[in-house]
């Protein structure tokens, strides 16, 4: 799925190079969105086992947007449930809870207007994220589950189309968590104190990449297809490092 | 063509670099991350899945210190067992004798065709029980039976036999078994050959013995990796429920008396007006957790440490107050002295 959706969008790059007018913006300054998802998971956690469980879930996503030109702000969360399995054991399942939830700080970079369709942003980015596991087939520590709130960097490249391709703009969005308040149970199980501490991407590593291509509709109205890898790991307490590749199909209003 | 067309194309042309490069620069550290993060399943052979096992239970179980046992030295031991070649078979009989160093019966290793576990520590010892003889001498084939439990009451003594805390019993269910004994002298609860099973159904049979609450035990729950790291003893208290019994009482038992068996005599050996009696119990006393190994297999394990009251371990059984045993012949003739001798203490 990767893959195609990464050839489908070097084709349209190199479509957008074609064109021999300049390109047009668009701008709005408040936008919402909303969307479903599928995602596919994998995660292992060394308290249970040193395999993942993998899996597809579906979910939703939303997000409101607000771009003035000089910077933007972005309020966007996510969720999506399912279970997961091994291909080792076909017993061992594990029901996920995934959420996500981040406010973006972007400031525009460089030359901006209707000679230049290449976007630069950079600023900072909260992030919360929530997993809760509970696996299937285990006796007494069943249960899993870690909270993060971080703060770190965050960059977008923005690209919008004209010619052939008018009403198309690909956007590619980097979010990198520097510092986190994490929150994990305890190492011998779900009895166990849990554990707060602040820590940094060498205890808790996390990356989030969005590739999202929007197409208009109307003045105001958007659909956007976007896949995002989002992977976390944290090397305290709980061993956890958990991927997802998720495909979204969103619609965006311009207010 | 004209100087600002030119200027136009070289402008689009730098564009397109620029985009391509960094979707390329991205496309590529994406697809190639989740292997160099290894987030694939990990390689497993043999050796591996012998020092995946090792590595588990150095790192969760919890009962070094009770065991005594040499974990390194093991490893090294059954290191050299273990060879690229061998069979799942061949593998899973090195790691069922690496773990049974334990002799800890909580410690199981199940594959999808084989289950081991450590039964010493009643299979070395007297049976001490005998169901039939109970049922035919002694109960006469004439009991009754409510949930899990067989109960008669004979010469105004209430005899109970509870044969596994893996079967649940309702509080309606004790309430109805109780109130039928609340007239008698005394209670014989007869928990031989109970391996264990749900904790709270040996609470919801403990708290009706109880006045006030109860603290019965110290729970110590893994810090981290090392052997002796433990959070501070967490206190357990079972709270009364129901009208208590309060006449004497006798709880039997065997070795084959483990786990949440081991936890229920525990208890009732902390109450006054409760003897225990027969042979000294299996142990036990810690909570057993699972891993999932690289092969499928899954690793139960002493995740937890259980202390009594004042502060001594569980493990290795609870004595009784009074040893007695069931002799070969007396099992022969269909005889049971253990419960003999309760009946008659009672009288």
């Amino acid at each position: 799925m990767r893959m195609i959706v990464s050839l489908f969008v070097l084709l349209l790059m190199d479509l957008s190079a074609k064109s021999q007018e300049p390109p047009v913006p668009t701008s709005g300054n408040w936008r919402i969105y909303a969307g479903v998802t599928t995602t596919h998971l994998s995660v292992i956690d060394k308290t249970f086992s040193s395999i993942p469980y993998e899996g597809y879930n579906i979910g939703l996503c939303a997000g409101l947007k607000w771009d003035n030109g000089r910077a933007s702000h972005e309020w966007d969360a996510y969720f999506s449930s399912g279970t997961l399995k091994t291909n080792v054991n076909p017993v061992a399942s594990l029901t996920q809870t995934y959420l996500t939830a981040g406010y973006t700080h972007l400031y525009h970079i460089g030359p901006q207007g209707m000679s230049n369709p290449l976007e630069l942003k950079a600023g900072g980015n909260l992030h919360l994220l929530y997993a809760s596991r509970d696996y299937q087939g285990f006796l007494n520590n069943t249960v899993s589950n870690e909270f993060a709130a971080s703060i770190g960097a965050a960059l977008e490249i923005n690209y919008v189309f004209s010619g052939v391709l008018e009403g198309f703009s690909l956007s590619d969005k980097l979010i990198l968590p520097v510092v986190s308040c994490l929150r994990q149970p305890g190492f011998g199980g779900d009895n166990a104190p849990e554990d707060s501490r602040l820590v940094s991407y060498s205890s808790l590593l996390q990356f989030y990449n969005g590739l999202t291509l929007e197409k208009n509709i109307t003045a105001h109205q958007k659909i956007s297809i976007g896949y995002t890898w989002d992977f976390y790991r944290i090397t305290v307490v709980r061993e956890v490092k958990q991927a997802a590749n998720r495909l979204a199909l969103s619609y965006h209003f311009n207010l | 063509m004209t100087i600002s067309n030119i200027s136009i194309r070289h402008r689009i042309s730098r564009h397109r670099i620029t985009c391509l490069t960094l979707m390329i620069t991205m496309l590529i550290f994406l697809s190639g991350c989740e292997k160099a993060l290894d987030l694939k399943k990990a390689p497993h052979d043999p050796q591996a899945i012998l020092r995946e096992c090792w590595t588990v239970m150095d790192q969760q179980y919890a009962l070094f210190s009770v065991k005594e046992a040499d974990w390194n030295a093991v490893y090294r031991e059954y290191e050299t067992k273990t060879d690229k070649g061998m069979t799942d078979n061949d593998l899973f009989r090195v790691l069922n004798d690496m773990l049974n160093t334990l002799k800890d019966g909580h410690v199981t290793l199940l594959s999808a065709t084989d289950t081991a576990t450590y039964e010493g520590f009643y299979k070395d010892y007297p049976a001490n029980f005998n169901y039939n003889n109970l049922l035919t001498t002694y109960l006469q084939n004439d009991y009754r039976s409510t949930g899990p439990v067989i109960y008669k009451i004979v010469s105004n003594i209430g005899y109970i036999y509870y044969h596994s805390f893996e079967d649940p019993i309702t509080p309606g269910q004790v309430d109805s078994i109780l109130a039928q004994m609340s007239g008698t002298k005394g209670l014989i609860i007869d928990v031989r050959n109970n391996s264990g099973g749900g904790s709270p159904n040996v609470d919801r049979l403990f708290s009706r013995f109880l006045v006030t609450e109860k603290l019965v035990k110290y729970e110590l729950i893994k810090k981290g990796p090392g052997h002796d790291s433990f959070f501070d003893p967490q206190p357990y208290s079972v709270a009364p429920s129901g009208i208590p019994y309060k006449n004497p009482v006798v709880v039997l038992t065997n070795r084959a008396c483990f786990s949440a068996c081991n936890d229920f005599v525990l208890y009732m050996s902390g109450l006054s007006n409760v003897k225990i009696m027969g042979d000294q119990t299996g142990g036990g006393g810690s909570f057993p957790h699972n891993y999932l190994m690289a092969n499928g297999w899954k690793l139960q394990y002493s995740a937890t440490k259980t202390l009594s009251p004042s502060g001594l371990s569980i493990e290795n059984g609870i004595q009784p107050a009074i040893q007695t045993g069931i002799s070969p012949q007396d099992e022969i003739n269909g005889r049971d002295p253990i419960l003999e001798k309760a009946f008659q203490s009672l009288q």
